[in-house]
């Protein structure tokens, strides 16, 4: 009882020792404060643009603020943003998403991440999204309207990310480390597009996943599509839930939705012991969501017909992300270290699927 | 009226001990591990239980050769009685207070980083040297009931922190283990042998108030075992979130994880108070070591200086020594990670492995001991 009693009067007292202000006088009111949600880096000749963006707070009516600032370094730049703001303090510490412009991720983006995992604010498990085809400044500072910005669309996709890209966005830490362990590693894409939902007579930007950006040796090096996409999350445990079109014998076309699955690597071995190829086989099952006519599935034949379809089609994305593994030189998927080996060359890969049709989603055809 | 124990429990002792590790844990082991290591790090914390054993049977069989109420200081100066005893505790004084004045420049350092950016370093040393300065004029039984009880607070946050770290753990951040990787779990073995061979040595200092039979081998190996786990533990919950090559970079990789994590889907950013927390065990290894350091300053000064020692006077002279070197050993962050990655560690093995077990076998082989 009497050591409970201690450690009660020594949490508190560390509250005091961890930074809590003691006196009224130092208190800060939550509305002196810009709490910036999503944070923008791009490179501006020699320097750097910062733009910044704080959720929109709908119990004021009051919408999103939007900051940007220019300087030598990152740190710099966000001096300049925060000289220029109309709040009391532009506070980083909720920082929930940072965006690298894709022609400066093209330069670096390690010194984004050395920023983060040195910064005393920003968490380093917040995600790093590459903007494809635009710079980080234009996605956050345009997206959105006057009751919606930028980190609002941002909540939204990263609650829309492990169906869609089979994983979580990938955070600052995950790429960093997988940087500095492989050389390599995964973000998402984002791009800056027109919304598809109209707010009076104009139609808002939007921010929408495009897949993934790949990262190599510090620099963006390529990006994965959304077919890629796809079939990268088909080698990596096929944790997504997705949507196919295949045309069948009749000449129909038939929609059919993955669930999510698993992938199983096995090692083949020389007769030395050394491994020489990985063998890959992914194994889900799908509904039919849509068929363009008639369609018979309790007929064995068809739904065998559908499963050898989709078998095709899912080789054929995942064959194509191989390629380009091969291409840069790179185990983006890390299919060598989830397959038990230890960090090393490209083996080949041969891939092999096995579907399931599940069901019609409530419709008994045939 | 009746009588109080005024003798250290080995439950105490064995607390004392884990709650002592925790600081140098955090500094040092992670990272250093990981960079010997890599992902295996976590196998080499349990690994290096074997030769920690080995350790512990030998220092248990070190602490049967005490008197009644002697320390390792007195142990010392009776193993050596002549001017190399003298010497050896001179030596063991100034390593004692540098290695306090260490870890109140390491403490600071750990706030200004977390808490207080650009804070200067003296107000942290001296305030926490004060503190540990009171709690030195006290017999070492009162340290060993303060770490019993700051121990359901450290030990629970350390608990939760490794709980809520398991959503942010990485599979392959942590696999596969090849045997390629022997030579470096070798390595990174080290870095946990020294926390732990320093965790043993420590309370050593302290045997004069422990009961001779609160020694017991197969009692503490159970405390080293809880040791080596949460050694585990600690670095899968640190490289299974950042990886091993980012982990060894970070100067507290710890306290990044901590700033990472979110209790209960609410609380976040909890890392100001975790740090606040390790004071506790910087503050009962500087007031453990400023104790132990008079006590070999006394021994070492001989009969006629021996009465200037024992005056009480001599306590804060030790503490503004230790703040000294805390001032000047370390001006910038790239000393302090000398001191702390390479210096520190390697003259806590030289002590827990060489000086020391020289010292007292030498005793032992020549019946003084």
């Amino acid at each position: 009882m009497k050591r409970l009693l201690i450690s009660g009067i020594c949490l508190p007292l560390c509250l005091v020792l961890g930074g809590c202000a003691l006196f009224p006088s130092a208190l800060r009111g939550m509305e002196s404060l810009a709490l910036v949600q999503a944070l923008g880096v791009d490179r501006e000749g020699d320097g750097v643009r910062l733009s910044m963006v704080t959720a929109a707070d709908s119990s004021r009516g009051e919408g999103p603020v939007r900051m940007s600032g220019g300087g030598a370094t990152i740190a710099d730049a966000a001096e300049d943003a925060a000289s220029h703001a109309s709040e009391e303090r532009v506070f980083c510490a909720h920082t929930g998403y940072v965006l690298l412009g894709e022609e400066s991720a093209r330069e670096d983006v390690s010194a984004v991440l050395r920023y983060i995992c040195r910064s005393r604010e920003i968490r380093m498990d917040v995600p790093l999204l590459i903007v494809r085809g635009a710079s980080a400044e234009e996605a956050l500072l345009r997206s959105g309207g006057e009751r919606v910005g930028a980190a609002e669309l941002l909540d939204a996709l990263a609650s829309s990310a492990p169906a869609r890209l089979g994983r979580e966005l990938p955070s600052v830490a995950r790429i960093a480390g997988r940087l500095e362990d492989g050389g390599c590693a995964l973000a998402a894409a984002v791009a800056c597009t027109p919304s598809s939902e109209l707010d009076g007579k104009e139609q808002p930007m939007t921010l929408a996943l495009v897949g993934l950006a790949v990262l190599r040796d510090d620099r963006l090096a390529a990006f994965l599509g959304p077919e890629d996409t796809v079939g990268a999350d088909l080698l990596c445990g096929a944790q997504g839930v997705h949507s196919f079109v295949v045309t069948d014998r009749a000449g129909q076309r038939v929609t059919l939705q993955t669930a999510p699955g698993r992938t199983e690597l096995n090692v083949l071995r020389g007769e030395d012991g050394e491994p020489e190829r990985i063998e890959a086989t992914i194994r889900l099952s799908a509904a039919v969501v849509e068929i363009d006519g008639e369609g018979a599935l309790s007929d064995g034949d068809y739904a065998d017909e559908l499963a050898a379809l989709l078998e095709r089609e899912l080789l054929r994305r995942a064959g194509a992300v191989l390629r380009l593994e091969r291409t840069l030189g790179a185990d983006l998927l890390l299919l060598r270290e989830r397959a038990g080996l230890g960090a090393g060359e490209l083996l080949p890969v041969r891939l092999s699927a096995a579907v399931r049709i599940s069901h019609a989603n409530d419709v008994r055809d045939g | 009226m009746m009588k109080q124990d005024r003798t250290i429990s080995e439950n105490q002792l064995a607390v004392t001990a884990f709650v002592l590790m925790l600081s140098p844990a955090l500094r040092l082991f992670p990272s250093a591990a990981a960079e010997y290591a890599g992902h295996s790090a976590p196998l080499a914390a349990l690994l290096a239980f074997f030769p920690a054993a080995l350790y512990l049977f030998l220092v248990c069989r070190a602490a049967a050769l005490r008197r009644e109420g002697e320390g390792l200081c007195a142990m010392i100066a009776r193993a050596l009685p002549g001017r190399f005893g003298r010497m050896a505790l001179g030596i063991l004084c100034l390593w004692l207070l540098a290695y306090a004045g260490f870890v109140l420049r390491s403490g600071a350092d750990r706030f200004i980083i977390a808490v207080y950016p650009g804070a200067p370093v003296g107000f942290f040393v001296l305030t926490m040297a004060a503190a540990a300065l009171s709690a030195a004029f006290a017999p070492y039984r009162d340290a060993a009931r303060t770490a019993k009880l700051v121990f359901p607070a450290v030990g629970g946050v350390l608990a939760l922190v490794l709980v809520f770290s398991l959503g942010k753990l990485h599979a392959d951040n942590l696999l596969p283990l090849m045997p390629e990787s022997a030579a470096g779990l070798l390595g990174g073995m080290l870095p946990g042998l020294d926390v732990l061979v320093w965790t043993m040595c420590a309370p050593l200092f302290a045997l004069g108030e422990v009961k001779k039979e609160s020694c017991s081998y197969p009692r503490l190996l159970g405390a080293l075992a809880a040791g080596c786990a949460v050694l585990a533990l600690m670095s899968t919950a640190v490289i299974g979130s950042f990886g091993a090559a980012l982990s060894s970079s970070l100067s507290w990789p710890f306290f990044s994880l901590v700033r990472n994590l979110v209790f209960f889907r609410s609380v976040e950013r909890a890392e100001a108070l975790v740090v606040a927390l390790w004071v506790f065990p910087d503050f009962l290894i500087v007031s453990l070591f400023l104790r132990a350091a008079r006590e070999a300053l006394a021994l070492s000064l001989g009969r006629r200086l021996q009465s200037l020692a024992d005056a009480r006077a001599a306590l804060p002279l030790c503490a503004a020594a230790a703040c000294v070197f805390a001032m000047l050993a370390a001006p910038d962050a790239a000393a302090l990670s000398l001191l702390s990655q390479t210096v520190i560690p390697a003259a806590n093995l030289f002590f827990a492995l060489v000086f020391l077990p020289l010292i007292l076998l030498t005793g032992k082989r020549k019946g003084r001991l």
